[in-house]
């Protein structure tokens, strides 16, 4: 993977997270099941990314990213070969957590 | 939109997505208290406000500003200033979190109460402890806490940090550079090696006929054959390495002659830095939840100490290996610990997961390495995942290094916001 599509990703991700902001700010407006996800596995899976692509000087931003296009990245750095931490960081992730981890990521955003 | 915007601004990426709390478990009102204010400390007092708003979260950290360990190497090297790593604790306040500008002195972890230097007590259901790391005076024959004026150890960043760079500045060219290493654990694995480099590439640049000699009690070490690469290539002639086989184990240090002595060597130093063995801040032997290494065992899940109940141990003081003392551990340890309080707290059952960890060295100015790793955590017990993590590749080339070098300074970039907002 080039480091341009790595960006690229980043990019992505990173407007996913940054728009997934202010659950708190209208509690009413959130269901148990969605609150339960807050508190989910892959909540907690998720937020191993944050420290690099949280708010700000991302190491790559997330920007505009959907969850296949997450997904799909994640999974091209479990499967090829690349100098990035995250080519050595993805392959700790099942196929179905990278899923997940990416579903999550943009149902944040939707909420 | 404005406050929104206002509030993404304050709290932050995928932390702040991911750790909002959700309004059906935001209700409890629980006391807790954070001993500490670095990067597990300060994430794990603002991430336990997020998923708890209705509980009572109280910082107790002496200091205002906090200085950054990572990236402090550089001003070591004259690459860097003191300013660009120091952050300030003040924003936490605004995330509705009491910082307490003092020490905690004790700990009764039955009765539950922090007793504050200033005679004044807390109550708390549950108490986290980031208390980083004590240095070990003595462990090296004639190293205390004022051998370190002389010979500063330079592993707390602050005024060490300035010292040991004033010093290497000071030095005549054709002057040696003794550095001593500990065994094992210790804060940042690769910290001395990256050090190292850094201080051997000013002594090239600045005082070519000078020289680096790093004296170490292991003989082996994190990310070794790409900081060996590194040195090959570079700093042929002003550095050299001595594990512990070749007799490197500083045993003995005298600050009034500049020598450092081991089983079988006496060197005299004209700087000499001196990275003494470490333990859990004192504050956890008070909490009772140090064992004989000196360090804190925790459940892997939880972070809950395994020695006294209803106290949570993350960051460096922690038995965590093989995630490594760092700062990125400790940022994300304090997210996991929080979300699993929240947890508790709700009366929901604790859950198991993965964590990572990410860990850049400068080998020059401009290029950088970096080491991961992947660990589960099912059963409380940290296990790192087979066939992820390592190193970055051998032999890579210039480009892969300074694509990293510029990866760090983000990263770094990255995880002070995560921490410090």
């Amino acid at each position: 993977m080039t480091v341009q599509r790595l960006a690229q990703i980043g990019v992505i991700l990173a407007g996913v997270l940054a728009s997934a902001c202010g659950p708190a700010d209208q509690p009413a407006a959130r269901s148990d099941t969605e609150a339960q996800d807050a508190f989910s596995v892959t909540a907690s899976l998720a937020v191993s990314c944050s420290g690099c692509h949280g708010a700000g000087n991302a190491i790559v931003s997330l920007d505009g990213l959907g969850a296949e296009a997450i997904a799909t990245s994640l999974d091209r750095y479990r499967t090829e070969d690349g100098t990035t931490v995250m080519h050595r960081l993805a392959r700790g992730y099942t196929e179905a957590q990278v899923q997940d981890i990416a579903a999550y990521l943009v149902a944040e955003d939707a909420r | 939109m404005i406050a929104n915007l206002t509030r993404r601004s304050v709290l932050g990426g995928i932390a702040s997505s991911a750790l909002v709390a959700p309004a059906a478990f935001a209700q409890s009102s629980a006391s807790i208290v954070v001993v500490g204010g670095g990067f597990g400390g300060a994430t794990a007092a603002r991430a336990i406000k997020r998923l708890l708003p209705s509980a009572n979260v109280t910082l107790v950290e002496p200091n205002e500003v906090y200085t950054s360990c990572p990236f402090s190497n550089l001003v070591v090297s004259g690459d860097r200033t003191m300013e660009e790593q120091s952050f300030s604790l003040a924003p936490i306040a605004n995330e509705g979190v009491t910082h307490l500008r003092t020490r905690a002195s004790d700990v009764d972890a039955v009765s539950k109460v922090v007793t504050l230097e200033t005679g004044d007590t807390l109550t708390f259901d549950r108490l986290i402890l980031s208390p980083g790391i004590d240095l070990r005076w003595g462990a090296v024959s004639g190293y205390g806490s004022e051998a370190a004026d002389r010979m500063p150890h330079a592993w707390k960043a602050g005024p060490q940090t300035d010292l040991l760079r004033r010093q290497i500045e000071a030095m005549e060219d054709g002057g040696t550079v003794v550095m001593s290493v500990p065994a094992a654990p210790y804060r940042c694995p690769p910290g001395p090696y990256e050090r190292a480099s850094l201080i051997a590439h000013y002594l090239k640049i600045r005082k070519p006929r000078s020289k680096l000699i790093v004296l170490d009690a292991k003989n082996s070490f994190s990310k070794m054959p790409l900081f060996q690469e590194a040195w090959a290539e570079h700093y042929p002639n002003h550095l050299e390495w001595r594990g512990a086989m070749d007799d490197g184990r500083v045993i003995r240090v005298d600050p009034a002659l500049m020598e450092m002595e081991t089983d079988f060597d006496l060197l005299r130093a004209d700087v000499a830095n001196v990275i003494p063995p470490q333990k859990a801040a004192s504050i956890a032997d008070r909490a009772g939840v140090t064992d004989p290494t000196g360090w804190c065992p925790i459940d892997a899940i939880t972070f809950e100490s395994t020695l006294q109940p209803g106290i949570h141990v993350i960051g460096d003081a922690a038995i965590a290996a093989p995630m490594p003392k760092s700062a990125f551990s400790a940022n994300l340890q304090a997210k996991i610990c929080a979300l699993q309080i929240a947890r508790l707290l709700n009366d929901l059952p604790s859950q198991p997961t993965r964590l990572v960890n990410t860990c850049y060295s400068y080998t020059t100015p401009g290029e950088a390495i970096s080491i991961v790793g992947a660990y589960t955590n099912e059963g409380g017990v940290f296990q790192s995942i087979a066939g992820a993590g390592g190193i970055s590749p051998l032999g890579a080339g210039d480009r892969v290094r300074q694509t990293e070098a510029r990866q760090a300074v983000d990263w770094f970039a990255a995880i002070t916001k995560e921490s410090f907002g």
